[in-house]
């Protein structure tokens, strides 16, 4: 709770220019929820990465911290408010949806490159969903300007890759294969193509600023939404469930 | 129309004649597809590699045409491409694809053809225009990763094995029913399984929600609102005229005496030999002790007489082979063989990507 109303307090100062303020709650909100995850781990005594609801606990704490960052080094306003107003966003989700948490980790994932490929994975998210709000913002602005979102990209990007050459390396260790067309599996590639497309294309920059929106729609779909697909019963990428 | 198609051809190569092109590709392969079926692995190559070979070759070609297959446009149009075709993998269930195609989409001829795409694109892109160390480690990464998934899929062999105590096995069986001979002799020592405590869960007609804590004798656990006094926990039990007695088989199922407000009784998750018991709170509502979650299973097995163990997670290599724990069944421990010739490659694909990824994280947008 402290998390969701720092964090939303934080958002909603910053919006109305108070910049001092809005960064102080936002630091709270982040020190709160890494004290949050970190008391979580060791309750649970394994890392809290394994059901959506945790990784969402993490994409609030990281996309807090990374917006609080990123404003500071890119003198962005937008991207504090941005990132507080998503972390707000994700712990009201999870207040509002609270997981069944227990202690099990099946073998598969018990291995070294869990907690890398799921944290670069979470922090490429948070890159990347501040690049498609920064160009949501600013479509809706008529502002045309995509060089911050791109930058933002060209964070976001590598940092996507590597989650998906360790997921690679991971799954080859745990099933033989490095790589099945899994529909999680599938949905990871789309998602990083989509970027990848983003990154060797030069249209306008209105078309790019629409791009990385469908980009980020297509990230959420791989996250969230391929469980609600048909094939989404297909994957073996399901940890959650009881 | 020819003369609007002569003159859109005549111009310098870009993005629509890529777009057209790479089409073209998939509908070729659509049409291969549809009348030959899914392509055989020799097929494939005879019509790919020749495909790859010119491309690459006119990589340094000052023709626009001869170098356009290493240009971006051709590449981002044959990444759409293969994009688009992953987009109706992700979207339709793998059973109806096969059936509507034959086989799997991943190796179907437009799947193919527009990797052969792609892969002409990489090679020739590194060979046109090598700019700079980053530029040259995605490339060649990405190009050795189709490369070693190429070889996989023509030369990978797996093939399973199951286990029995003291038994040797010098023979695998592949998903076809054929034997794979082993160059080794597995015999299982030991298969050990380990499980996570057990769970107590409140079952409705909804949903089932799990109490978060271990049920140990005088704890209280907490499930959907519902206080759940454990009286007496037994880790293996019997159920005899329906009371459960603590017994010292590892096999034997946990049972725990609950109590629920007024409700009082035994549940347990049971386990092959044993029925499982819940109680039951009214007609919509029970607690209940949720199956056994396996933490960890290992086969200790003895490899022409060398002890060695096999996990989830802790393959066993040998010379060429790579054995994995799979699975198990009625305890007994099934293991996969894996002979693929393309992992070297794709490691060293994937090694270059992340240096790529490494190296723009610390030269990127942060500086």
């Amino acid at each position: 709770m402290i998390v969701l109303v720092a964090f939303a307090a934080a958002a909603l100062l910053r919006l109305l220019g108070h910049r001092r303020a809005g960064e102080a709650l936002a630091l709270v909100g982040t020190v709160a929820g890494a004290a949050m995850l970190a008391g979580l781990w060791h309750d649970l005594g394994r890392p809290p990465l394994r059901t959506l609801g945790e990784t969402r606990w993490w994409y609030a704490v990281l996309i807090g911290g990374m917006g609080l960052a990123l404003s500071r080094r890119f003198a962005a306003p937008s991207l504090g408010v941005a990132s507080a107003a998503l972390a707000a966003l994700f712990a009201a989700v999870n207040l509002a949806n609270p997981d069944a948490v227990d202690r099990t980790l099946m073998p598969a994932l018990q291995s070294p490159l869990f907690v890398p490929h799921v944290v670069v994975y979470i922090l490429a998210y948070c890159a990347l969903g501040l690049a498609s709000l920064q160009a949501a913002w600013n479509l809706v602005r008529g502002d045309s300007d995509a060089a911050l979102p791109h930058r933002l990209v060209e964070l976001g990007f590598p940092l996507l890759t590597c989650g998906l050459c360790l997921g690679a390396l991971w799954a080859r260790e745990a099933w033989g294969h490095y790589w099945a067309w899994d529909p999680k599996e599938t949905w990871a590639f789309l998602t990083w193509s989509v970027y990848l497309v983003y990154l060797h294309v030069r249209p306008a920059p209105r078309v790019r600023l629409v791009l990385l929106v469908v980009g980020f729609l297509v990230l959420l779909l791989c996250w969230f939404g391929i469980y609600a697909l048909p094939v989404g019963q297909e994957s073996v990428h399901t940890y959650g469930r009881v | 129309m020819f003369a609007h198609a002569a003159t859109f051809w005549s111009g310098p190569p870009g993005h629509r004649h890529a777009a057209v092109l790479v089409g073209a590709l998939v509908a070729v392969g659509g049409v291969l597809q549809g009348t030959g079926g899914p392509p055989r692995p020799e097929a494939a190559a005879v019509l790919a590699l020749p495909l790859i070979l010119v491309g690459v070759a006119g990589a340094r070609s000052r023709r626009p045409w001869l170098a356009w297959p290493s240009t971006g446009a051709f590449g981002v149009s044959a990444m759409v491409a293969l994009a688009l075709l992953a987009l109706v993998g992700g979207l339709v269930p793998s059973g109806v694809l096969a059936e509507a195609l034959g086989g799997p989409l991943w190796s179907s001829w437009p799947f193919v053809l527009t990797l052969a795409a792609v892969e002409t694109n990489l090679l020739g892109t590194v060979l046109r225009r090598p700019r700079g160390t980053r530029f040259v480690l995605n490339h060649l990464g990405l190009a050795l990763l189709v490369l070693g998934a190429a070889v996989t899929t023509v030369g990978a062999d797996r093939a399973q094995v199951r286990l029995e105590e003291g038994v040797p096995a010098r023979v695998a069986t592949r998903p076809d029913g054929s034997p794979m001979g082993l160059p080794y002799t597995l015999r299982l020592r030991e298969f050990r399984i380990e499980y996570w405590p057990p769970t107590l869960a409140l079952a409705t007609r909804d949903s089932t929600l799990a109490a978060p804590e271990t049920p140990a004798t005088g704890t209280t656990l907490h499930a959907g609102g519902l206080a759940i006094e454990v009286e007496r926990f037994l880790p293996h039990a019997a159920e005899v005229g329906g009371e459960w007695r603590e017994i010292p088989w590892p096999t034997a199922p946990p049972a725990a005496l609950i109590r629920v407000g007024d409700h009082r009784g035994w549940v347990s998750c049971g386990s092959r030999e044993m029925a499982a018991q819940a109680l039951d709170l009214d007609a919509h509502r029970a607690v209940l002790m949720l199956p056994l979650k396996p933490r960890r299973f290992t086969s200790r097995v003895e490899v022409d007489g060398e002890s060695r163990e096999i996990a989830v997670n802790a393959p066993l290599r040998r010379g060429g082979d790579t054995i994995f724990q799979f699975a198990y069944e009625d305890d007994r421990p099934i293991l996969e063989v894996s002979r693929d010739p393309g992992i070297p490659v794709v490691y060293a694909g994937l090694a270059m990507l992340l240096a790529a990824a490494a190296l723009s994280l610390a030269k990127g947008s942060l500086r």
